[in-house]
This record gives structure tokens, C-alpha cells and sequence, in this order.
């Protein structure tokens, strides 16, 4: 063994007084920095630095979960959350306000007030002005549920193909509720890329306009394509949408990318539930004179699907992460 | 000295990471010779103190991890200052300078009362 790896099986044992999480997300870069930091040939810490570790180790403990880098991911998730899914609902909302976009006549006030509450959410929380951004998510939320609920008499099939959206206005509140307490959050990188994806997905929308295709929150009807448009022109722009989202997401880094994606499981576990499981009702609802209004069952499937699925998620996440970290506890010890 | 002087919140490592990173983004020992040149050498970091303050820095805010590379097989990972950040250094430094220009005067003064100006 040379005094380089004698050193560094040394300063390993020493991390070992830190808390697991903390090795996990500084343990490489720390042993690099102290191993660059040694004399050549030097074989063990100097009494400064392992006197420095385990103080900072022990202050670390006691700080109890600031030294846990899982917290600052969730709150850095839900700044993206909050901000990503604000600017979706203002998109959607304004979408609706567009002359010829509407697919009924005339623009119902409640509506002009969607794009409101989310354009206020969307500036306060980027000035950082947190527990006025909390209010207007809140009011957002209302809207869209009070927007949606007015329909349920007469369109329950709308109120469905609308769940998603107002899962993500409740989404977007808790997420700012919860934002307004402990310290800030720093902004989520490229917020500006999931801007241009929604741009680029508005152009496909506004292509599948002019086509003939129309598509209503969750859900695509579609009417045969004029011979002149031999494929769908909306195709590539959804796909270069999807990209800069994807490319957005990624650039997150691992640990806050999870976490995006345990926040917005109830959206897309909503979205999932109306289009495979709540297929035949609406399909059925639409064939009757008078509405079919959904039963308590169906309405205790609809409210527990979001809460259920963010569980699932939390508890596969937090999972997933005590493994990979055994894995490469394992790994070390091979290696050691 | 200058722990005392700035917010109690902001402890003198505190200040010379944000400090260092106000130059460019920079890996952890990076950051160490550059507080090292920052303190003309009175300030040595040890990887203990530089990555508890990384780490309260991160959950704060006020820096972020820019990008990761690995050399000789090695994580290197470079943080750089947020907006917040660099409005907190700011404040710190715009209150220390404040502070010390203060001093300076006083001390000027002092030494005029006393009849001992230097020339």
C-alpha cells in the first residue's frame, strides 16, 4: 500500500464521524480536497486536520438536518415546481382568453381571473416576496377549482379532463405554502428553458389549430386531417417542447431532478386515472340527454389518487437513495 | 477580528467563501488557495470548515453547485455565487466597509488629539 492510499483510507475512517447523507454528497470531493492539500509522502492527517473534521462532524450532527442536503433538494424542487407550474397555468390561461382559441363563445370573467393569479404567483415568488407569492397560489388554486367545479352540473366529463390542471394549481400552492417558511431558496437553473418549451408547445398547439386538431387540457380530439397536410405539423414542434423540458429537468441535477419528479406524480397520476380508468364513464356520460354525476366512490378514487401517488413516490425516492447509498458504502469498502 | 466585525450570521470563513467565489465559480481547492492569496496568507481553510460553510451555503442559497467534473478520478465539483449570494456579500461588505471607515477616522482623530498626526 503507498502512503497516498494509506492516507486516504485514513481520512475515510475519519469522515465516517460525519452523518451518512453528508458523506454521500461531499465525501469524494472532501478526501480530493485533502489529499491535495497533503505533503508528498505524508501517510497520516496532520492533528489540525482531523481535529477539523471532527469538530465540523460533530457540528454538522448537531445541526441535525442542515447538514442534509435531502431538505435543500426538496425546497430547491418546489422553487421549479412552483415556478415551472405557475407559468404553465398562466400559458393555459391566457390560452383560454386568446380570441379563437375559446371553443365556446364569449370569455367568462372568472376566467380573466386564472392568467391574474398565476401571473402575480409567478412575479412575486421570482422577487422573492414568498408569503405574498403563497397567497395569490392560494387564490390561483380557488380560480381553477371554482372555474372547473361550475361546470360539474351540467359536464362532469369536463371536470375530469380538467382534474390535472387543478391538481397542479393545489400542487403549486402547497409548494409556495410550504416555500414560505425557512431559508431561500436560490432560483432553479434554465427556468428560461422551460419557457421556451411552453412557447414552442403553444406553436404545436396553434398548429393543430389551423390543421383541424384541437386539444383540451389532457385530452386530443381529432377530426380528419385535410389532404393538404399530409402529416401533423405539430409532431416536430412537441418534440423539440418536450426536449428543452427534458434538457430544463436534467440540468436540475440528480437529487432535485427526483424530487420534481415526486411533486408532480399526482398531476400525472391524475391525468393517468381520467384517461385509462375513468375512459368508460366518460364516454358513457356523454351519451346520456342529462349528465351522469360521479359517484362517492369515484369522487374518494379521485381526491386520495394525488395524495397516494406523492406517498408512493416520496417512499420509492427515499428508497431508491438509501440504497444507492449502501450500494456505494459497498463499493468503497471493496475498493478499501 | 473580522468574524466580530461583520453579522454574527456570516462567520469570517463564511465571507471568504462567497469572497472567492465572487471571482468565478471555483472547486473546493480552488477555494482554499484563493483565500489563502484573498488573507495574504493569514487565513488557511481546512476541508472540514470549507465544506460545513459549502454546505450551509447551499442550503441557504446563496451558492450552487455549477457543473462537475472528474479529474484523475476524482469528483470536482465547481460552486458559484447565486443572486442572493451576491446581494448578501454585498450587504456584508458594503457594512464592513462602513465600519472600517469608521475606525479610520476615529483613529485619525485620535492621534490629532493627542498631537502625534503622522506627517
Amino acid at each position: 500500500m503507498t502512503a497516498h492510499d494509506e492516507l486516504e483510507g485514513r481520512y475515510r475512517r475519519l469522515m465516517t464521524a460525519y452523518p451518512l447523507r453528508h458523506r454521500r454528497e461531499y465525501e469524494e470531493e472532501m478526501v480530493g480536497v485533502l489529499l491535495a492539500a497533503a505533503e508528498p509522502g505524508q501517510r497520516r492527517p496532520s492533528v489540525r486536520d482531523r481535529a477539523d473534521l471532527l469538530v465540523n462532524a460533530l457540528a454538522v450532527r448537531l445541526r441535525g438536518c442542515a447538514g442534509d442536503s435531502g431538505g435543500d433538494a426538496w425546497r430547491r424542487a418546489a422553487h421549479a415546481v412552483q415556478l415551472v407550474g405557475a407559468l404553465l397555468l398562466l400559458a393555459v390561461g391566457v390560452r383560454r382568453l386568446l380570441p379563437g382559441l375559446t371553443f365556446y363563445p364569449g370569455v367568462e370573467p372568472l376566467e380573466f381571473a386564472r392568467p391574474a393569479a398565476w401571473a402575480a404567483v409567478l412575479i412575486l415568488a421570482s422577487a422573492g416576496l414568498r408569503r405574498v407569492a403563497t397567497g395569490a397560489a392560494v387564490a390561483g388554486a380557488v380560480v381553477e377549482t371554482v372555474h372547473v367545479a361550475q361546470w360539474y352540473d351540467y359536464s362532469p366529463s369536463q371536470v375530469l379532463r380538467a382534474g390535472w390542471l387543478v391538481t397542479l394549481a393545489l400542487v403549486v400552492a402547497v409548494s409556495s405554502a410550504w416555500l414560505a417558511g425557512g431559508g431561500r431558496v436560490a432560483a432553479p437553473r434554465g427556468v428560461w428553458l422551460f419557457g421556451a418549451a411552453l412557447a414552442v408547445a403553444v406553436a404545436g398547439n396553434a398548429a393543430d389549430q389551423y390543421q383541424g386538431l384541437s386539444i383540451f387540457p389532457g385530452f386530443l380530439y381529432r377530426t380528419t386531417l385535410s389532404s393538404q397536410f399530409p402529416f401533423r405539423l405539430a409532431g416536430p414542434l412537441y418534440l423539440v417542447a418536450a426536449a428543452l423540458a427534458g434538457w430544463a429537468w436534467w440540468r436540475q441535477g440528480g437529487p432535485v431532478r427526483r424530487r420534481i419528479l415526486a411533486l408532480t406524480a399526482p398531476v400525472a397520476a391524475i391525468a393517468a386515472l381520467v384517461t385509462y380508468g375513468f375512459a368508460g364513464f366518460m364516454y358513457s356520460s356523454q351519451q346520456f340527454p342529462s349528465p351522469i354525476l360521479l359517484r362517492p366512490f369515484q369522487w374518494a378514487i379521485l381526491l386520495a389518487t394525488p395524495v397516494l401517488a406523492f406517498a408512493l413516490a416520496a417512499v420509492a425516492l427515499n428508497r431508491w437513495e438509501r440504497l444507492s447509498a449502501l450500494v456505494e458504502l459497498g463499493r468503497r469498502a471493496e475498493k478499501a | 477580528m473580522l468574524a466580530r466585525m461583520i453579522d454574527p450570521a456570516m462567520r469570517e470563513p463564511t465571507f471568504l467563501v462567497l469572497t472567492a467565489l465572487a471571482a468565478e465559480p471555483q472547486h473546493g481547492y480552488a477555494v482554499i488557495e484563493d483565500v489563502r492569496r484573498i488573507t495574504d496568507g493569514r487565513v488557511t481553510l481546512r476541508a472540514g470548515t470549507l465544506y460545513a460553510a459549502l454546505d450551509r451555503l447551499r442550503g441557504d442559497g446563496l451558492i450552487e453547485v455549477e457543473r462537475e467534473e472528474v479529474v484523475q478520478s476524482r469528483l470536482r465539483r465547481y460552486y458559484r455565487l447565486t443572486a442572493l449570494g451576491e446581494r448578501r456579500l454585498a450587504d456584508e461588505s458594503a457594512r464592513l466597509l462602513q465600519q472600517a471607515t469608521v475606525a479610520d477616522r476615529r483613529l485619525r482623530d485620535r492621534r490629532i488629539r493627542l498631537g502625534n498626526a503622522p506627517a
